[in-house]
Parts: structure tokens; C-alpha cells; sequence
């Protein structure tokens, strides 16, 4: 078969044509691909950002260069070993976190998260952000989250009751840098100094309480030899993270996330792909007589299967481009919910390869949803157009094609599905930055 | 010259067949005018549609040129239909998502090939239908005597040596019918063409070189 280039051309000019009369309808097939290719990009889009502002802001989101988590409340050895490192010009500070109740009068106390932490020093990275800003909390006072204020009906200036002490709630804790990295939390933050922590009495010998120690490396120390170092020491006793993890939990989680999400957006897709179907299989039942009047003139099936097949895929690469395009603005909205859970501002970046994959996804959808109504031109017949008097289509040859583009059709749902599936799973078993 | 010799066609329905020709031979000169005429449901389509290489028959031959089409292949028949041969329905079949203009290049867009020449050739047919100020108008902003016109232009633009037009007039009332039939004797006389036209209408019957009357699929002369 030969084509040459006035084909091609004729091709795209009679699609142009042919689409031309009838907007509104392929204005529908434009729109089905790109709700679900803005779907698919926003999605996998939202995970690069992601992935980005932990690279960015790794040691913003750590507070640290390094983190060593000591579940248990630690031996005084441990703590020394740590301090002992401030001779070697590294900065260390403790946060202890744990959970308890507050309570004010005549309401049901609150369960809180509480973080203690020393603020002359913590955080080493990132910016601890309160309302009024600049608060000094003392022994007797602290920060809060919203939340609690809500929950317990007060403001700041009123006072709550943590274990066995009243304190002033002097500040709203607007954000803290290492929020997103603490793992999941068990109600409002109540933000205390270690000396007020310390009065609650309620960090005990026998509480359930986790104990970090930041590490803050001067810029001639390497930060993988200290790391070891600090693993051969403490063994499995500690947690021992470095910024450059960029909290591989949160990524799993995050992947996981992005792959459930991808998948029912490959739903969305394919139901647009449904309607592409739908749309062609009515457009080309329109055109039958138009169709077999080219064949009648001289048009052979392939060329005139290239006009429809290129109205298709420009339809395809319009409505994926411009889903491409949304999805990497719908990000935004990923971003808005994920703020409101955690204390970290998502930079949003142009996710050029899930922009692609999204592209190439719904056009590779177009393409097989437009198949099989494609191929049943090749069983129309220009005599057909003198009435009644010849047979009409070939059944044999639409059978075997509608099989054969149903297989390819299958075929190619499950590659799609595939890879959207497998490359997150793939940036998944990928080393972190 | 077209020549057919023992042309059957047969066409199988469920568990019957029907013989729609059978056993037709006659030769057209060039350049002639041939009516074929017979009552409905003689084959008379049927027939035109085996002559233009738009079905095959079930067996006997049709030369075109010398060439037997009934041994062509489906491409080398759409190959000779789009370079030899030219079409006029009754129903018109204007594309009508394209222009006047735009469906009277058509042919020759759909081949590929001097596509520099099909604007002016197109627009000198229009003109010559009478239809130049109506080039950028669709089908559906034409009367029916226009849009058969603008089919009749069509027909034309690949220079035909044979036209095969299936009761052009059909669709129209007198007048239109007796206008594009007037401008189907001009353009056939200017551009040389054979022309084989499928008719019920005595009277245009009459102004043929040559009668084929079809009786249950047979000759009747």
C-alpha cells in the first residue's frame, strides 16, 4: 500500500472538514478524553510535586539533618552519647512527643498530641510558625492547634489543664516544619517547653512516649559516616533517618495513594473512551453513504479509514492536551486537601512526565475505542448506493475485523492500565534523592 | 467502447437465488449516449453498477477500453472508477459537510494528484453549471436542482471517458429536471464523454443514440 504525501494531506483536510460540521458533537468526544486524561495527569502530576517539595524541603520537613526516634523513653547513656557529639561542633535538641488529655472546666477533656520541645534551638531547619507570631512560651504557658480551640470552646489567653498543671494557651500553632514527618498523630497539637512539659508529670518512667533528638551538622562533617556511626552505636534501639529519605513511609503511602487514584482515573478514561466509541460508531453510521460515494470515485477503504482515523487522533490529541493541561492546574486542589492535614505547602511544578504519560494514555484510549466502528468501513460498499439491488456488507470480513480490533482494543486497555500502574510502582522501588 | 458479453448476476437470499441479469450481451461505441430503460425491479441499477465496476457479476465479462474490469482486483477497479469513469445519482450524494466547491474537487483530491489544478477546474465546471456564486455554500443551502447540478459538475471534474448517471432527474420537479438535463447534453458534448444513463423518462429516452430495454434481467431489444 502506498501513501504519499497529497494522501496524508487530503486525509487531514477532510477530517478538518468533516469536524468542522458537526462542533458540537466532537466538542462531547473532546471533552470525554480530557476529563479523564486531566484526571490520570492530576493525579500522577500531584505525586511529582510531591516528590519535588520533599527534595526541596527535606531538611525543612525533618527540622534536621538527622533524626534519631527512641521509642521508649531512652537510657541517660543514650541521651549522653548524643550530647556528646556538641564537643564534635554538632548541634543537638529533644522533642518528646507523647499523648494526653486537656481539659478545661464544665467540658469532656480533648485526647491531645503533645510535643515538647526546646525552642531556643528547635527547629534547626523550617520555621515554627505562631499566632501571635514571635510568642515566647514559658513554663507555664502554650501553643495550640486550631482545632483544639475549637474543640474545646476557648481562645487564646484561656487556660487548659495538661496532667496536673493549668497552662495559658499564649499562641495558635500556625505550623511546625516537621509535622508531615511525625507520623500519624492522635488529636490537636498542644506545643509545650520541655521545663512545662516536664510540670505536667506526665512524661513518666512507664509512659508510652517517643523521644527524637535532632542533629544539626556543621558543614565539615559528612552526613553519611556520622549516620553510621550513630547506627553501629545504637543498633535497632533507634530510628535513624537523614533528610535525604525524604520520609520513605510518606512516599509508600503516597505511591500507594497515587496508583489507587491513577487506576480509577484510567476508569474515568475509559469510560470517555466508551463515549469516543459511541460517538464515532453514530458519526460513521451518518457517513455510510458518503463513504461508499468515495469508494464510488475512486477512494480505496485505507484512505478513506485515514480520514476518520486522523479526525480521530487530532480529536485524541486535543482533548488529551487540553486534559494534560487541566490536570496540571487541577493538582492545586490535591494540594489545598493535603494542606489542611498536614503543615507543609506543596510547590506545585509543570509534571512534564505525567503530562505526557496522560497524553499518550488518552490518545492510546481514542485510538482503540475508535477502532472497531473504523474498521466496518472497509465493509462499506459503494454499490450500495444504487438502492436495493446488490448485497450488502461483507460479514465475514467485519466479523474478523471486529474480533481483531476488539483483541487489540483489550489488548491495549491492559497495557495502558499497566504502566499507568507499574511507573508508579516503579518510582515507588526508586531510590530516594 | 464498452463491451458485455454473457453477463449474469446472480445474488443469493437466504436459501434462495435470484437471477437479477441474465445472459446480457451488447457492445457501446464511444462517445455515444445509451439509455437504459425497463420497468422497476428489470436490473436496470444492477446493470449499470456491473458496467461501472461497482459490484462484480457472477460470471460473463465487461470490457472497458479493451480491459476486462471482472478481472480487476478491488483497488484496480477503484482505480479505474476514479480515472475513467464519472457518476450521477438520483439522491445527489453530495458530501455535505464540504462546500459546492469542495465536493466538486473531491475526485481529484481523492486521488492525490494535481492538486494545484483542481480549484480552477472546479470553479470552470461550477461556472459552466451555473452555480460560481453559490461555490461556498453547503448542500443543504441548495435547492435540489442545484445540488444535482453541483453532482453533475462533480462528475465531470476527472474528465470521464464514460459518465454513468442513474435517473439524474429523478428527485426534480420539470423544469429543474429539464435544466440540469440540458447542462448534462452540454457538458457531455464539450467534454467528449460516453454517457450511460438509467431512465424511466420516454422522452429523454428518445434523444439517446442507443435503447437497452431490461425485461426480468434480459433484453428486451
Amino acid at each position: 500500500m502506498t501513501f504519499n504525501s497529497n494522501k496524508l494531506r487530503f486525509a487531514l483536510t477532510m477530517s478538518l472538514r468533516e469536524t468542522r460540521a458537526a462542533a458540537g458533537k466532537f466538542a462531547f468526544l473532546v471533552l470525554a478524553i480530557a476529563i479523564g486524561t486531566g484526571a490520570l495527569t492530576a493525579v500522577t502530576g500531584f505525586n511529582a510535586s510531591v516528590r519535588y517539595t520533599l527534595t526541596r524541603e527535606a531538611r525543612s520537613l525533618m527540622a534536621a539533618d538527622i533524626s534519631v526516634r527512641l521509642p521508649l523513653r531512652p537510657p541517660q547513656s543514650d541521651l549522653d552519647t548524643l550530647k556528646a557529639l556538641e564537643a564534635e561542633g554538632i548541634e543537638t535538641t529533644r522533642v518528646t512527643e507523647t499523648v494526653s488529655m486537656a481539659s478545661v472546666q464544665n467540658h469532656v477533656p480533648v485526647l491531645i498530641s503533645v510535643k515538647g520541645a526546646d525552642l531556643a534551638h528547635y527547629p534547626f531547619y523550617g520555621t515554627l510558625d505562631l499566632d501571635p507570631p514571635k510568642t515566647q512560651l514559658g513554663a507555664d504557658t502554650v501553643a495550640v492547634s486550631d482545632d483544639l480551640l475549637l474543640r474545646l470552646g476557648i481562645k487564646v489567653g484561656d487556660s487548659i489543664r495538661v496532667g496536673q498543671k493549668e497552662f495559658r494557651v499564649a499562641a495558635r500553632v500556625v505550623s511546625e516544619p516537621d509535622r508531615m514527618t511525625t507520623g500519624f498523630t492522635l488529636g490537636p497539637r498542644v506545643l509545650f517547653t520541655r521545663e512545662g512539659l516536664a510540670s505536667t508529670g506526665i512524661v513518666t518512667d512507664i509512659s508510652r512516649v517517643t523521644e527524637r533528638v535532632l542533629l544539626k551538622l556543621p558543614e565539615s562533617h559528612n552526613l553519611s559516616v556520622l549516620r553510621a556511626r550513630l547506627e553501629s552505636t545504637y543498633g535497632k534501639r533507634a530510628g535513624i533517618t537523614d533528610y535525604t529519605e525524604t520520609n520513605p513511609a510518606l512516599t509508600r503511602a503516597l505511591d500507594r495513594s497515587t496508583r489507587f487514584l491513577s487506576m480509577v482515573s484510567l476508569i474515568a478514561l475509559i469510560v470517555g473512551g466508551l463515549g469516543v466509541g459511541a460517538t464515532m460508531q453514530s458519526h460513521l453510521r451518518q457517513k455510510m453513504t458518503n463513504i461508499a460515494f468515495m469508494k464510488c470515485i475512486g477512494g480505496r477503504s485505507e484512505h478513506i479509514l485515514y480520514i476518520y482515523l486522523a479526525q480521530a487522533i487530532w480529536l485524541g490529541i486535543l482533548g488529551s492536551v487540553l486534559g494534560a493541561v487541566f490536570g496540571a492546574f487541577a493538582q492545586a486542589m490535591f494540594a489545598r486537601l493535603v494542606a489542611n492535614y498536614f503543615d507543609v505547602n506543596v510547590t506545585l511544578i509543570w509534571p512534564l512526565m505525567a503530562m505526557l504519560q496522560g497524553i499518550v494514555a488518552g490518545l492510546a484510549t481514542t485510538a482503540l475505542f475508535s477502532l472497531p466502528p473504523l474498521l466496518a468501513i472497509r465493509s462499506i460498499r459503494p454499490a450500495s448506493l444504487l438502492q436495493k439491488t446488490f448485497t450488502g456488507e461483507s460479514t465475514t470480513v467485519r466479523d474478523r475485523a471486529s474480533l481483531i480490533a476488539a483483541a487489540v482494543a483489550i489488548t491495549g486497555l491492559w497495557g495502558i492500565a499497566v504502566w499507568v500502574s507499574g511507573s508508579s510502582a516503579m518510582r515507588a522501588s526508586l531510590p530516594e534523592a | 467502447m464498452i463491451t458485455v458479453r454473457n453477463l449474469v448476476k446472480t445474488i443469493r437470499h437466504e436459501v434462495h437465488t435470484v437471477e437479477i441479469i441474465r445472459d446480457i450481451s451488447f457492445e457501446i461505441p464511444d462517445r455515444q449516449f445509451a439509455a437504459i430503460m425497463g420497468p422497476s425491479g428489470s436490473g436496470k441499477s444492477t446493470l449499470l453498477g456491473l458496467m461501472a465496476g461497482l459490484d462484480w457479476p457472477t460470471s460473463g465479462q465487461i470490457e472497458i477500453d479493451g480491459v476486462d474490469i471482472t478481472r480487476l482486483n478491488e483497488d484496480q477497479m477503484a482505480m479505474l472508477r476514479g480515472r475513467k469513469l464519472g457518476f450521477v445519482f438520483q439522491a445527489y450524494h453530495l458530501v455535505p459537510t464540504l462546500t459546492a466547491i469542495e465536493n466538486v474537487m473531491l475526485p481529484m483530491e481523492m486521488l492525490g494528484d494535481e492538486r494545484d489544478g483542481a480549484f480552477p477546474r472546479a470553479e470552470y465546471l461550477l461556472t459552466s453549471v451555473g452555480l460560481h456564486d453559490r461555490s461556498a455554500h453547503y448542500p443543504a443551502q441548495l435547492s435540489g436542482g442545484e445540488q444535482q447540478r453541483v453532482a453533475l459538475a462533480r462528475a465531470f471534474m476527472m474528465k470521464p471517458s464514460i459518465l454513468f448517471a442513474d435517473e439524474p432527474t429523478g428527485n426534480l420537479d420539470s423544469k429543474n429536471g429539464a435544466h440540469v438535463l440540458e447542462l448534462l447534453w452540454e457538458l457531455n458534448r464539450t467534454e467528449g464523454t460516453t454517457l450511460i444513463l438509467v431512465t424511466h423518462d420516454e422522452g429523454l429516452a428518445s434523444r439517446a443514440d442507443r435503447r437497452i430495454f431490461l425485461t426480468d434481467g434480459r433484453l428486451a431489444q
